[in-house]
Formats: C-alpha cells, sequence, structure tokens
C-alpha cells in the first residue's frame, strides 16, 4: 500500500485511506537557508515538496499565509505527487462549506490520479470506521503518573527536531496531558454519527471535520478557545505550554487569549528552526516554569 | 528645451501657500495650508518634499482629513462601515448606499509614519503582545483602543482566507477584544485543473468558476448585511450604479498612470501618485471628493506634459515599484537617488482595474474581488508586474518588502526571480520600517546603484540598438 504524507489540519485520513493509501503525518526536520521572516515549518515542508515528497504522495492543507507562499514557489507548485489543499478561514456558512467539500473532492481526484482507488460509500464507511476505534485505542487510559505535573501543550506544527521538548518536559518533571499541538487531539474530527454516516459518508466525514475541529486560523476561532477551556479543566492541567515557530503570526497573536482561558499559568515558547538545546536557554526556561508549579 | 519642476518642503509650501491665495486659489471644504496637519502631530510632513501645485494641496488636504469627514459622516448620522483587508470591493457595495461611508482602519499603518511615532498606537499593539514581529497595521489595533483616529465604525466587514496572516490575526484579535466581525471567505485562487470550468478575471489572471460561485455567495452575504442595516435596497440596479461610479474614479486613475508613467519627464512625483492610487480603495470617505481631486491632479498632468515640465531629467532611471512602503518619505528617496516611479503595484491592482460593467453585478464583483493580486499565486502577479513593465518601459524593479508581513518572507524573491528570468531586468529588494531616517543611507545607497546599473546597461545596450 502507497503512503500519503500529510501536512496540516483537517485532511482527513479516511477519505485519504478510502482511496486505498496509508495516511501518514509529514514531520520534516528544519530545512538549511530559510529566510528571514520566513516560516521553519513552512520552509521545511516546502523543502520536502521540492524533494516529491520523499518518494510518496505529499498533501498540504494551507491554512495560512506563509503556507500557501512557500508551496506557491515555482520550484514546488505543481510538482508530481503534491497536493496543495486550500482551507477556508470562515467555517459558520453554506458556501465555506462547498468549498472545504470542494477541496475534498479535488483531493481525491489527485489520489486517483496518483493510482488510488474511486472510493464507494461502503468503503469510505470502514475507513472512518477503522479511523475512529484507532483514535479511541490512543485517547484511553491517559493518567498522570504521580509526582509529575500535568501540561497542556498548544501551538500548531512543529518540526523533528523542535520535538526533543518531549523528553525534556519529562526530564523536568512535567507530563503532556492534553496535545493541542497540529497533529494532537485537537485536530481530531467529532465522532461520527452513525445516521449521517449510512446517508451519506461524506458528507459526515466534512462535518465531523470542518464544522468541529478547533483551530488558530479559523474565522472566527472562538472554539479554540472553548476546546482549550473546557480541557484543560477536565484533564486538571496545571501549566500551558504554547509552542509556536517564531514568525507564525496566527499563534503568536492569539497567546494572549490562551493566557486568558486555559486557567493555568502559561509559558510561551516560541521555537528557532534548529528547535532546543538541553541546557540552553528554551530548556532553561521550561525548567524554570516546572520549577515554579510543583 | 525641458522645464525642470522642483518638490518643496513644509517650509517652502507656507510661502506658496500665501502666494496661491493672494492670487486667488479657490479650496473646496478641506482646503487649508499644509502646515496646519502639524496641529494633528502629522510629524511627518517636516521630511517630506512635495509637489508645488494646487492640485497635489487639494490631494494631500483631501488625504488629512478624512478623519473630519468620518466624524461629520457621524455626526449627519450616517452609518459608518470598516471595511478591512479586501482593498477595494466592499466599499463599491457600500458607497451604492446614500447614508453610508465606508473606510479602511487598515490605513493606521500609515499612523506611525505621520505621526513619526509620537502617538500610542504601536504601543497598544505592544501591550496585547502584537509586537513588532507583524507588520506596521498592527497599529490599527491601537488605533481600535485609544479611539483618536477614527470614528468607531458601526459595522466591521473583513475578508479571510487568502489574505496575509498578520492582518487576519490582528482583527481575530479585535475581535477577541469583543469587537463584532463579519467575516467573509476570500478563497486562494488556484489556477483552474484541465477539464474544469474557468473564468478570465479583470487584470488577467484565470480561476475556476466554483471559487468565483463562492465568492459570489459571500458577497451577497455582505450585500444583505449592508443592505440591512442601512435599511436601503441594495439590488441590482443601485449596485451597478455604484459600479459605474466607482468605474469612473477607475477611469481617472488609469489615464492619471498612463500619462505620469508614460511621459517624457516625471509630471507627478512619486509621493503623489502613490496617494492618488490609494482613493480607488475607498474614495477616502468621500466619493465626489475623490473624483474632483483627481480630475484636478490629471489637469495638472496633461498640461505640465504639454509644456514638457517634469520633476526630473529625461534620462532618470524608469523603475517599476512593487508594494506600499510603510515609510512615505522613502518615495521621495527614490526619486532623490535618481529614478523615477513607472509602474506600480501596491498590493490593489484589483481596485484599479475597470469592474466588468456588462455582467450582472455581484458576478461582476466577484470576479474582482479573485483578482486580488494577494489572493492568488505569486508568478500570477509577476507576470501582471511583468506585462505592466513592458506597458510602461520600466527598466528595473523594486521590491519593497514590508516589515514583518508574512507574504513577504518569501514573495519577494520569487517575483524577483520570475521577472529576472523573464525580462532580465535588474531587481532589488528593499525593507524600510514605518521610520527609515536611520536606514535612510543605506537605502538611498542601494537605489543609486540600481539606478547607476540601468543607465549602464542602457550604454551597453546603445550599440546592439543601433544595429538592429
Amino acid at each position: 500500500m502507497k503512503t500519503v504524507l500529510q501536512v496540516g489540519p483537517m485532511i482527513p485520513a479516511e477519505w485519504i485511506e478510502a482511496h486505498g493509501f496509508r495516511a501518514r503525518a509529514a514531520v520534516p526536520a528544519a530545512a538549511p537557508d530559510a529566510q528571514m521572516g520566513q516560516c521553519a515549518w513552512a520552509h521545511a515542508v516546502a523543502v520536502l515538496a521540492e524533494k516529491g515528497g520523499g518518494g510518496d504522495n505529499l498533501v498540504v492543507a494551507a491554512s495560512c499565509d506563509q503556507m500557501r507562499r512557500a508551496m506557491a514557489n515555482p520550484s514546488v507548485a505543481g510538482k508530481e505527487g503534491v497536493f496543495l489543499m486550500s482551507l477556508p478561514a470562515t467555517w459558520q456558512t453554506p458556501a465555506s462549506r462547498r468549498l472545504y467539500e470542494g477541496e475534498l473532492r479535488r483531493l481525491g481526484r489527485f489520489l486517483v490520479s496518483r493510482g488510488g482507488l474511486m472510493p464507494t460509500p461502503e468503503r469510505l464507511r470502514q475507513a472512518m470506521r477503522r479511523c475512529a476505534s484507532r483514535r479511541r485505542r490512543v485517547a484511553g487510559g491517559r493518567t498522570c503518573p504521580p509526582g509529575k505535573i500535568p501540561l497542556a501543550l498548544v501551538g500548531g506544527p512543529w518540526l523533528e527536531n523542535q520535538r526533543a521538548i518531549l523528553e525534556r518536559i519529562q526530564f523536568h518533571g512535567g507530563w503532556v496531558a492534553l496535545d493541542g499541538m497540529e497533529n494532537g487531539e485537537r485536530s481530531c474530527p467529532a465522532p461520527f454519527d452513525e445516521k449521517g454516516m449510512r446517508q451519506n459518508p461524506f458528507r459526515e466525514l466534512a462535518r465531523a471535520y470542518f464544522d468541529v475541529v478547533p483551530d488558530v486560523f479559523r474565522r472566527p476561532n472562538d472554539r479554540l478557545f472553548d476546546w482549550l477551556g473546557e480541557n484543560c479543566e477536565k484533564r486538571g492541567v496545571r501549566g500551558v505550554l504554547v509552542i509556536r515557530q517564531v514568525w507564525c503570526d496566527l499563534w503568536h497573536a492569539e497567546t494572549p487569549r490562551i493566557r486568558d482561558c486555559a486557567g493555568a499559568p502559561l509559558l510561551d515558547l516560541d521555537l528557532a528552526a534548529e528547535g532546543l538545546t538541553p541546557g540552553g536557554r528554551t530548556d532553561a526556561r521550561l525548567q524554570a516554569f516546572l520549577e515554579t508549579l510543583r | 528645451m525641458k522645464k525642470r519642476l522642483s518638490t518643496l518642503t513644509l517650509d517652502q509650501w507656507d510661502g506658496r501657500y500665501r502666494q496661491l491665495k493672494r492670487n486667488g486659489l479657490k479650496e473646496p471644504s478641506w482646503g487649508g495650508s499644509l502646515r496646519r496637519h502639524l496641529r494633528d502631530n502629522d510629524q511627518r510632513l517636516r521630511r517630506l518634499r512635495f509637489d508645488p501645485s494646487p492640485a497635489a494641496l487639494h490631494l494631500w488636504n483631501f488625504l488629512l482629513t478624512e478623519e473630519d469627514r468620518l466624524r461629520q459622516a457621524r455626526a449627519d448620522g450616517r452609518m459608518i462601515v470598516g471595511v478591512m483587508k479586501d482593498l477595494g470591493t466592499v466599499p463599491v457595495m457600500a458607497y451604492a448606499l446614500s447614508n453610508v461611508v465606508a473606510f479602511y482602519p487598515d490605513g493606521a499603518w500609515w499612523i506611525p509614519c505621520l505621526m513619526e511615532q509620537q502617538e500610542d498606537c504601536l504601543a497598544l499593539a505592544d501591550s496585547l503582545g502584537v509586537t513588532e514581529t507583524f507588520c506596521p497595521v498592527r497599529a490599527m489595533l491601537g488605533a481600535f483602543l485609544n479611539e483618536a483616529h477614527f470614528p468607531s465604525p458601526d459595522l466591521l466587514i473583513c475578508s479571510a482566507g487568502a489574505t496575509c496572516d498578520d492582518f487576519s490575526a490582528i482583527v481575530q484579535r479585535l475581535e477577541g477584544l469583543g469587537r463584532i466581525v463579519h467575516w467573509w471567505e476570500i478563497p486562494y485562487r488556484r489556477p483552474p485543473v484541465k477539464g474544469e470550468k474557468r473564468v478570465l478575471l479583470p487584470g488577467g489572471a484565470a480561476a475556476p468558476a466554483s471559487l468565483v460561485a463562492a465568492v459570489r455567495a459571500e458577497l451577497q452575504r455582505i450585500r444583505r448585511l449592508l443592505a440591512e442595516r442601512s435599511g436601503q435596497s441594495l439590488d441590482d440596479a443601485v449596485l451597478s450604479a455604484g459600479i459605474r461610479r466607482a468605474n469612473r474614479v477607475r477611469h481617472l486613475l488609469g489615464e492619471l498612470r498612463r500619462q505620469v508613467f508614460g511621459a517624457p519627464q516625471t509630471p507627478l512625483p512619486a509621493l503623489e501618485m502613490l496617494i492618488a492610487e490609494m482613493l480607488a480603495i475607498h474614495f477616502c470617505s468621500d466619493f465626489a471628493g475623490t473624483e474632483r481631486v483627481l480630475k484636478g491632479l490629471l489637469r495638472e498632468v496633461k498640461c505640465r506634459v504639454r509644456e514638457g515640465k517634469g520633476f526630473q531629467e529625461t534620462d532618470a532611471a524608469r523603475i517599476f515599484w512593487v508594494n506600499p512602503v510603510a515609510d512615505l518619505r522613502v518615495m521621495n528617496l527614490a526619486e532623490a537617488a535618481g529614478g523615477r516611479i513607472c509602474g506600480t503595484d501596491y498590493m490593489f491592482t484589483h481596485a484599479l482595474d475597470t469592474i466588468p460593467v456588462e455582467l450582472p453585478p455581484m458576478e461582476a464583483l466577484a470576479r474582482m474581488a479573485l483578482s486580488d493580486p494577494m489572493a492568488g499565486l505569486s508568478k500570477d502577479r509577476a507576470a501582471r508586474i511583468a506585462r505592466d513593465v513592458q506597458v510602461y518601459g520600466a527598466e528595473a524593479v523594486v521590491i519593497s518588502r514590508i516589515p514583518g508581513a508574512s507574504h513577504c518572507a518569501s514573495e519577494g524573491r520569487m517575483i524577483g526571480g520570475i521577472l529576472q528570468g523573464t525580462l532580465d531586468l535588474p531587481v532589488i529588494e528593499i525593507e524600510a520600517p514605518s521610520i527609515s531616517d536611520s536606514l535612510a543611507p543605506h537605502l538611498r545607497t542601494r537605489l543609486e546603484a540600481l539606478v547607476e546599473t540601468v543607465k549602464q546597461r542602457r550604454l551597453l545596450q546603445e550599440p546592439q540598438r543601433r544595429k538592429t
């Protein structure tokens, strides 16, 4: 089975699997030569796309200007095996829902052109059930180990080398109780409605993602704060880490609002492309933050 | 023999104004000396150089009195609509209604420049965590909070989707602070794929028909909102009349651009041309005033062209300028360095193109909105720039990066690369903050180097041209 690498929120793995591919989130490492002001993540994805997705098909959902522009680079745009999906920012109108559904259909045509199968409603239903069951297994049974400090991670996408921060959180006595990063539980669709699946699985899939997934780029984006406030309380979160790329305006601008709604102390970590070095500045800030929460 | 005109400083304009008054200068209601704007703390005027004509005086006075007009509109009971980001579409609808005034709070991005940061807009934005990593449009957030620069709009309408991250994030913060924002979607203008129904847009780009339909549906929603809130009908006939009026301004500007960019000598300085072009997006809160100002400028320019008058030598390097500058003084600097502006893309070329009148009005507006150069591929924008470069005979391109703007991180290099590849023109990128005085020597050196390159290329190309 061929793999489709996906980048960005609201790309249904179910839709990719229904076309006969395996869906996997791409986590590129930092790429050299990003320009001043350029988001390190968008640049790394563009470099991955330039290489044709490293042999796999690559689907990129553009939810921000930085990503749209990185993917518009002539060395990337129109590259074989690379698909740019445009996500509407608004979500409360039939027109924006139609745009999203249109993009899913266009993605479907791309997948078929890459050797995928035309999905039948039944195959889509099966993929939806399979993915839902996988998500339930991953989500189940998370309890904070004794002596550890439950934290929420909130932010957009992060590079492979930036994820060393997870080890440092553990090292300094923290524990991730809530994963609000891109590709974390925040980006999961709503549970599928059986009746909706029976009637029109495509519509139900679009509903579960488009009407529900909270994200910072959505206009308005109140649901992100509702989701965060509700889940921080439910999980007993004692500290919030906002993890963002240095030039990401969308997460940067909302950090004060996250601080207001999370109901817990917040540490704003703007990560350079090279990530975090044990004992370095960012690590020291993390350590100090966790010390204050003990 | 060509006659060389000179720009004036603010001090020189005092004498010029007295002289014009003695000679019976007739002024519109917003008239007066330029110096009076210092009372409003527009300190940047002290450092700019201005065109000496009454037409340019009216232009400046018109621009710098917009706040008064908005406050008068409020006093007269007219509805004030704050339109954000789309740069030219929704105002066409709003100004079709007689009791509505629309303006762009986005314009606040020039407040730090005009007031030389002697106000608190940026400090207020800082206090909300919107720091200098954002584009200078963050001043708008401060302007909304201190309410010192424009009256609080009765209605806020903002486009979202294929827009810059800075602006979208800042308006979302505004909404988070309790303002009601009516968002509408402007989708990313991807190229149509094989077999997909396509629509040709004003400006020359093509878009899938499905995207045009989506924008039409979104604008339809805004149309209903404007009609409902203003209590007036905004039917097709009213809208069509609004489009025809907007086209009058666009035609005036089109003619002004042709005259100025095509003249042997610069008949109107780059700074005044920048301000004049800005009038297209929302008519500076007074449609009739905009027409009057533009007609005055066009008369002046035609007269100068006829008489062979201009501001520079005829050998000034012909430069195409991309993106507006955060510091107005940079336009003076470009001319002082020996360049003249022959073609522009200030990010709102869709507000300069004629809106198609042969189409149903909502379809026409949707096509216009989707032709926004910032909503599509950089290569589409570069293609239009390349076309205009050839039309106006520009010999070099300056891409002016806006500090912190999401689109500027990579777009400038892309457009520059495409233009160099297709036109074999020298291209430079510069970046100027709201107050660029400390960078002026550096900027001037770069611009002078570009001018020298252009002149050198002329010398090299001359023998070839003679041969052919």
